[in-house]
């Protein structure tokens, strides 16, 4: 039994050591995209979006955020039939979560690269947005 | 379960809340929460020593998760609510394995490290699971992309648990084992009573 442990909790902390170098490698690789998204395939610069579109505050919990409808950002990037879509939304870190074009169209994206989306628990709002992914 | 130990239930249940609701919060903000996690797991086996009720682990989550609720300050609530919750489950079934019968140096921090490793990844997925479940939609591919982030930041309390089990065990030789009653049952309920008003008034 003795034995077994150690092997287990050797294995355990090995296998979060690389876990942990694999997440920072995936932190550097994003660095270059610091200026623009991807949506769909489509690269939109974040000066463009921030500079042209119209921005909206929510109030969630007693704070306000400020930021672009993510409505928009999906018009810029000319997604067809963009209500029965679903969409991925992918931080640094590969940190993802699928939201519905009902979610989409209540969400911001703030300055700072994160969604809001004032009807979603906190773990939906992504931070350090690289990428939109559109999904049947 | 005796009077005793549901008192003890209440009151580490109620401690546990507090630590959520305070420093578990602030951690929150600097990607630390798997140091709350420790110190929730600290408690939990502390006080199975101490004890030595099976289940009522689970009851003090329930009791931390139910208060966890009622904290005006916060992210998500069903999410802390949901991690602390499976926390105490996978504690139950972490310590059906039967660890007691094993007292060298080696087991103690390999049972350290296996158990807060363990109990804090099954928090962290059970919130990924559970919150899109009960709140959006589950989609397997969300919960795939977290695995690496929940194995990396497990490594944490893993280490936590290395050093924080051995010393567990050192506590408890030194910790008295007789209270009178009637002092155990009074700072308990006063305790319990303070760290509720903590944690409804969002202290």
């Amino acid at each position: 039994m003795d034995k077994v442990a150690i092997v287990v909790a050797f294995l355990l902390i090995i296998v979060g050591i690389v876990s942990g170098i694999n997440l920072r490698s995936q932190g550097a690789k994003v660095a270059s995209t610091e200026n623009s998204i991807e949506v769909d395939g489509e690269i939109i610069l974040l000066d463009d979006v921030f500079g042209n579109l119209q921005k909206e505050t929510v109030e969630v919990n007693n704070v306000n955020y400020s930021g672009v409808r993510l409505a928009d950002i999906i018009e810029l990037a000319n997604v067809s039939e963009k209500e029965s879509q679903h969409y991925v939304i992918i931080g640094e870190s590969d940190y993802q979560q699928t939201v519905s074009w009902s979610d989409i169209s209540k969400g911001i994206l703030t300055e700072e690269k994160r969604v809001i989306f004032p009807d979603l628990p906190k773990k939906f709002w992504v931070k350090g947005v690289i990428r939109i992914e559109v999904v049947k | 379960m005796n009077r005793k130990a549901l008192m003890g239930l209440v009151l580490f249940g109620s401690v546990w809340a507090l630590i959520e609701c305070s420093l578990g919060d602030w951690l929150h903000h600097y990607h630390l929460s798997m140091i709350t996690a420790s110190i929730a797991i600290i408690l939990m086996v502390l006080t199975r020593y101490l004890y030595k009720q099976p289940g009522m682990q689970l009851g003090m989550a329930a009791i931390a998760a139910l208060l966890r609720q009622f904290n005006p300050i916060g992210g998500c609530l069903m999410c802390a609510s949901i991690a602390i919750l499976m926390e105490g489950l996978a504690f139950e079934l972490i310590w059906l394995i039967p660890w007691g019968k094993y007292q060298s140096m080696t087991m103690k921090v390999s049972k350290g490290i296996i158990s807060f490793y363990t109990i804090c990844a099954a928090g962290y997925i059970s919130t990924h699971i559970l919150t899109p479940l009960l709140m959006a939609r589950f989609y397997i591919s969300d919960l795939i992309s977290i695995i690496p982030r929940v194995l990396a930041s497990s490594t944490i309390a893993g280490i936590i648990g290395a050093f924080a089990m051995p010393a567990v065990y050192a506590i408890v030789e030194y910790m008295p084992t007789k209270i009178e009653n009637k002092l155990y049952y009074g700072a308990a309920s006063a305790l319990s009573l303070i760290c509720w008003l903590a944690v409804v008034s969002g202290i």
